[in-house]
């Protein structure tokens, strides 16, 4: 079980993975605007996608969980 | 040299004609003769097609420069919002006899009513061989702000406007690193000094290295104006180069080890919005009474960003990062680039100025990435020396290129704000070492210390 | 007028130079410190 957190404060532009997809450490599963900036978020672990819990468009920051991954 | 015979051709022309219509007179049917006595004449043909005769080999190739700039800003977007109108100038600038610009300044003196009363009483011009001329479009450009330092300032409330000191305030002692990236601006320095550049010319070239536009124009437009066109053409070439130009150095000056390090969040402590409104009064009070000849470049970047923090002027923030800084950016790039005609461009001198100034962007960046190095080992909160690359005034360029190269050693690093603080110190920084630089050299002009240029 | 060497000159600078600038930062870094106990 691990949380994808935000890796810093700014626009969530668009999530790339589903619900029940697998995905190995380090692959891309989000994608953040900050600073005029687009910014992969990468999975901190391998797993599955349990639960995406931020909506794309949305603003968030350090404390914000994007999804959690089993 | 050309503008001159141009005159005297001009006035032997009308003696040629005067005369042919005076031995005409009377006969009439002989006016065909006599025009075309006047059209086979070499000097006639030589002023009337003036833009050609006087078509130099340096016209050419600075035309061609002005061309290349274009391209590289229209066509491949490095930095367009200067290299397109610089390049424009720049062409204007060599087409022959076009009058728009007079430069370099010290051999004109500009044609204003109390002159020409001076002149007719025969006391102009004052500067010996200096030719007296009507002031061009671009001339009134380069006096209303070039030559008093006034456009680049007006840039800076629009820079103040847009930056965001948020991520350098929550981790201040960043700005250390703001400091650390301008120690390339004095190795340059040296090395300019060292390889037989007057003091006042190593000081301009120097300042490309803090790789921010206004500060090297103000600088240059204050200490040594004939170098105008190289110096600002170097600095905004090598800025859009800066995603090129930093990743080898920051790769070569770290392991793979370090770059890997991750930055977590969590040391970050967030600001409130009194103390980003009270930051860029402070820094103005701070910084100018240290180095109080730095007023016009400080002062108008910090009266910038608090227009933007104080939220009470919305409209004027808008015109500041909007309008302002977008006329002043034109007219700016405009007035520069006409600066570099083939006289003062096509010399040994710019080559020098192309090489140091890359020194300088090189040195910035390694010393900013062992700024870093340093830092931590007196700190228990360990940094990523790669931030410390981001201690230049080219911003947010060299934030994303820490953010890149961090994330390429791995993907589990985000830089980004963490490099974004230093950047903005980075600004902070180049403008406080442009200020100091004034500083000394007022200091030690008032000391009566000998520092023209031979 | 006082001549100085171009090397002296660029070592008067370098050393005058870097020591204000890294002071000033210093000092802003205290004053921000301060002004950010007060924040709250």
């Amino acid at each position: 079980m691990a949380n994808v957190n935000a890796p810093m404060a700014g626009k969530l532009l668009s999530v790339d993975v589903k619900v029940g997809d697998t995905v190995k450490k380090n692959d891309p599963v989000a994608t953040l605007e900050a600073m005029k900036m687009q910014i992969k978020v990468f999975a901190p672990a391998d797993g599955k996608v349990a639960e995406i819990k931020a909506e794309a468009g949305a603003n968030i920051d350090p404390s914000v969980v994007i999804m959690t991954l089993e | 040299m050309f503008f001159a015979d141009y005159n005297d051709h001009q006035y032997g022309n009308w003696l040629v004609v005067i005369q042919i219509f005076m031995l005409d007179e009377g006969s009439g049917n002989n006016e065909m003769e006599a025009i075309m006595a006047v059209i086979t004449n070499n000097d006639f043909l030589y002023n009337v097609f003036g833009g050609f005769t006087h078509f130099t080999w340096q016209s050419a190739v600075m035309i061609l420069i002005g061309c290349t700039l274009i391209y590289l800003g229209a066509a491949k977007d490095y930095e367009p919002l200067l290299l397109v109108p610089i390049g424009f100038g720049c062409i204007l600038a060599n087409l022959p006899l076009t009058e728009l610009i007079h430069v370099p300044r010290d051999g004109y003196v500009f044609n204003h009513s109390i002159q020409e009363a001076l002149g007719e009483a025969g006391l102009m011009p004052f500067v010996e061989g200096a030719r007296v001329v009507n002031e061009g479009i671009l001339d009134v450009l380069y006096n209303a702000g070039i030559a008093n330092e006034l456009f680049p300032c007006l840039l800076f409330i629009g820079i103040g406007a847009m930056t965001d000191f948020g991520p350098l305030l929550q981790n201040p002692r960043v700005m250390l690193l703001g400091g650390a990236g301008q120690f390339g601006i004095f190795l340059t320095l040296m090395l300019a000094l060292a390889i037989g550049y007057d003091k006042l010319e190593a000081i301009c070239i120097a300042i490309i290295g803090a790789c921010d536009g206004p500060t090297s124009i103000f600088i240059t437009s204050m200490f040594n104006p004939a170098l105008l066109g190289p110096i600002s053409v170097a600095a905004y070439s090598y800025m859009s180069l800066v995603p090129l130009i930093q990743p080898p150095v920051m790769k070569l000056c770290t392991t793979k080890n370090e770059r890997e390090f991750v930055m977590s969040y969590e040391m970050l402590t967030p600001v409130t919005q009194r103390t980003k409104i009270l930051f860029p009064i402070v820094v103005t009070i701070v910084t100018l009474l240290i180095a109080p000849s730095g007023g016009a470049l400080m002062g108008t970047l910090m009266f910038g960003n608090f227009l933007r923090e104080c939220g009470a002027v919305g409209r004027l923030v808008q015109a500041a990062e909007n309008e302002i800084a977008n006329i002043t950016t034109l007219f700016l790039g405009l007035t520069v680039g006409a600066t570099m005609t083939g006289e003062v461009f096509l010399t040994a001198k710019t080559l020098g100025i192309f090489a140091l100034g890359f020194i300088a962007i090189c040195g910035d960046t390694a010393f900013g990435v062992f700024g870093a190095k340093l830092m931590n080992l007196f700190s228990k909160h360990k940094i990523n020396p790669l931030i410390g690359a981001s201690g230049i005034s080219a911003f947010p360029m060299s934030a994303r290129v820490a953010q890149k190269v961090g994330n390429e050693a791995n993907p589990q690093n985000y830089l980004l704000m963490h490099a974004m603080g230093v950047n903005t110190s980075g600004q902070i920084g180049s403008v406080l070492t442009a200020s100091v630089m004034i500083a000394i050299i007022g200091a030690l002009q008032t000391m009566g210390v000998d520092l023209t240029i031979n | 007028m006082e001549v100085i060497d171009n090397m002296t000159f660029g070592w008067l600078l370098t050393v005058v130079g870097l020591t204000m600038t890294m002071t000033s930062l210093g000092v802003l870094i205290l004053v921000v410190t301060v002004l950010k106990k007060f924040q709250n």
